[in-house]
């Protein structure tokens, strides 16, 4: 639509673009432009190719498999969040109340015997059974227990995470009960996380059963930094590899030659929004830090700043992105 | 100079036969069928460059822009039973964009400040059918940089992209000022020739 243009004007036009006319290429160029529409129409039309060039630079920047993995991961993250929400709401409670009804028949039987709940929901709650067990619940944890202990065993059922202290009766062993699997100590003090489908177990001092509720034979015995998992049919045993699993107890991280990523998961641990490094980044950022009583973000934000990097809240998550340039 | 691709009506008629295309590919994973999520992801990549282009243009910030985008697109994917499109689904995902956009702007609680950007921006090329359809030539232009041979590609990018003087880039390469300067030109000249082909 408009004529080509030669060399001699495409240089003129780029130095101008450029800013490194001199005066005399100035004034050429302006007579040039002066001289007929089209040369004009012309020159806009490759400053307009020029500026969308610079512009065209956010889809040079854009991953969009990266992106994509990243949105998905976002999505399933949420979807699954939901999902939990509804069993917390919708199977947990039902059985609670099945236990409250066991406990009805137990009080008709043995006048002494109550059995009571405590749901520690605006943070950790710390409680001493009447054996001298000393239970810290974390938040949103459900623990039921008697009042009193009789029969063989100490038994008591728990939702959520909680760490015990157990006091020492070799006679009666103290059992954890959930629906699935069965954590059996005689005095000793470990930590227990219930999740949707697993039980992990890790123990601080002296020394758990952890056992499949259906299958005695399908058990571990798990000794001081070992953490036990039970999922589906299977118990296993690994070592602990997390010195930061009572940090939701204690408020005490200490980092020491921690890679990046294993930090920020044993941080999300204990953080209402996930925390973690962006898709197909690689950090090799080994961290030495400890932190007492510190807010996650102000946590979050220490090891941005000691790893180059900053922090962005991405879908509800913190997640530490490159510097930008 | 956005006005002057405008007046000659050819962006507008690329963009109805990709939204024919973008219906067909929405009919597709709307249906839900067991191939919904392929579509969907098809669909993402198909248009997910232009909706973050477009949001950076309100935003001014490239993770801003991605993560609305990104939320604009689960949020369509969240809702692709319940939604009643009557314009073109692209439509619909920009339209989502933009809104997210603003409220990002209200969530910050510099409306005065953004606003202003907005109608500085909207100043420059009048309304958001504009601003679109200019993400939709950078978006072309970008394909055709892409397509430059290499040496030609290389300098044009660090001219345009990483916002280099010629001087400096000469220096760099350890090449004349003159010879990036002929490379430019020969950009310009086949970016010049390809959108006036494809629009043609």
């Amino acid at each position: 639509m408009y004529p080509e243009l030669t060399d001699e004007q495409y240089s003129l036009i780029i130095k101008h673009l450029d800013g490194s006319t001199s005066q005399q290429e100035d004034q050429q160029l302006e007579a040039w432009l002066q001289a007929n529409t089209d040369n004009k129409a012309s020159f806009d039309e490759v400053k307009a190719l020029w500026t969308g060039a610079e512009e065209a630079s956010v889809f040079e920047k854009l991953d969009v498999d990266a992106d994509w993995a990243l949105m998905q991961k976002n999505f399933t993250l949420h979807a699954s969040l939901a999902d939990q929400n509804e069993s917390v709401s919708g199977k947990i409670r039902p059985l609670r109340w099945v236990a409250s009804i066991a406990a009805g028949i137990a009080l008709v039987l043995v006048s002494y015997f109550a059995y009571l709940n405590l749901n520690s929901t605006g943070g950790i709650q710390e409680i001493v059974l009447s054996d001298g067990t000393k239970v810290w619940l974390n938040e949103g944890a459900t623990l039921d227990y008697p009042s009193a202990f009789s029969g063989a065993e100490r038994t008591v059922t728990l939702t959520g995470e909680a760490f015990f202290d157990v006091a020492k009766d070799e006679a009666k062993p103290f059992v954890i009960s959930t629906a699935e699997s069965r954590v059996r100590v005689l005095g000793t003090s470990f930590n227990v996380k219930i999740g949707t489908n697993s039980t992990e177990v890790t123990v601080a001092t002296g020394k758990v059963q952890l056992s499949d509720a259906d299958n005695v034979n399908s058990t571990v015995v798990l000794t001081p930094g070992m953490t036990g998992i039970h999922m589906g049919d299977q118990v296993s045993s690994n070592t602990n590899e997390n010195p930061n699993f009572l940090a939701w107890k204690t408020g005490k991280f200490t980092f020491d030659g921690t890679s990046i990523t294993d930090a920020l998961d044993q941080i999300s641990n204990i953080s209402e929004k996930p925390v973690r490094l962006d898709a197909g980044l690689q950090a090799d950022c080994p961290l030495k830090a400890e932190f007492e009583h510190e807010p996650v973000v102000s946590m979050v934000e220490t090891i941005a700043l000691m790893c180059g990097l900053k922090v962005k809240i991405f879908n509800n998550a913190y997640v530490l992105v490159k510097l930008e340039e | 100079m956005v006005q002057m691709y405008k007046n000659q009506n050819l962006e507008m008629n690329i963009q109805n036969l990709s939204n024919i295309a973008l219906n067909r590919s929405l009919l597709r994973f709307m249906a839900n069928g067991s191939n919904a999520k392929l579509e969907f992801e098809q669909f993402f990549k198909e248009n997910y460059p232009l909706a973050v282009s477009f949001a950076v243009k309100f935003v001014k910030d490239l993770d801003t822009a991605r993560e609305i985008a990104q939320q604009a697109f689960v949020n369509l994917y969240e809702k692709k039973d319940q939604l009643e499109i009557k314009t073109s689904f692209k439509a619909y995902l920009m339209q989502s964009v933009r809104n997210r956009c603003l409220n990002h702007f209200s969530r910050q609680q510099t409306i005065q400040k953004h606003h202003k950007a907005i109608l500085d921006s909207s100043r420059e090329s009048l309304d958001h059918q504009d601003q679109l359809e200019y993400s939709e030539f950078e978006h072309k232009v970008f394909g055709v940089i892409n397509s430059l041979p290499e040496k030609c590609q290389k300098i044009f990018k660090m001219n345009r992209f990483e916002g280099k003087k010629n001087q400096e880039i000469a220096d760099e390469l350890g090449i004349s000022k003159r010879t990036v300067e002929t490379q430019i030109s020969k950009a310009l000249k086949i970016l010049r020739k390809e959108i006036r082909v494809n629009s043609a």
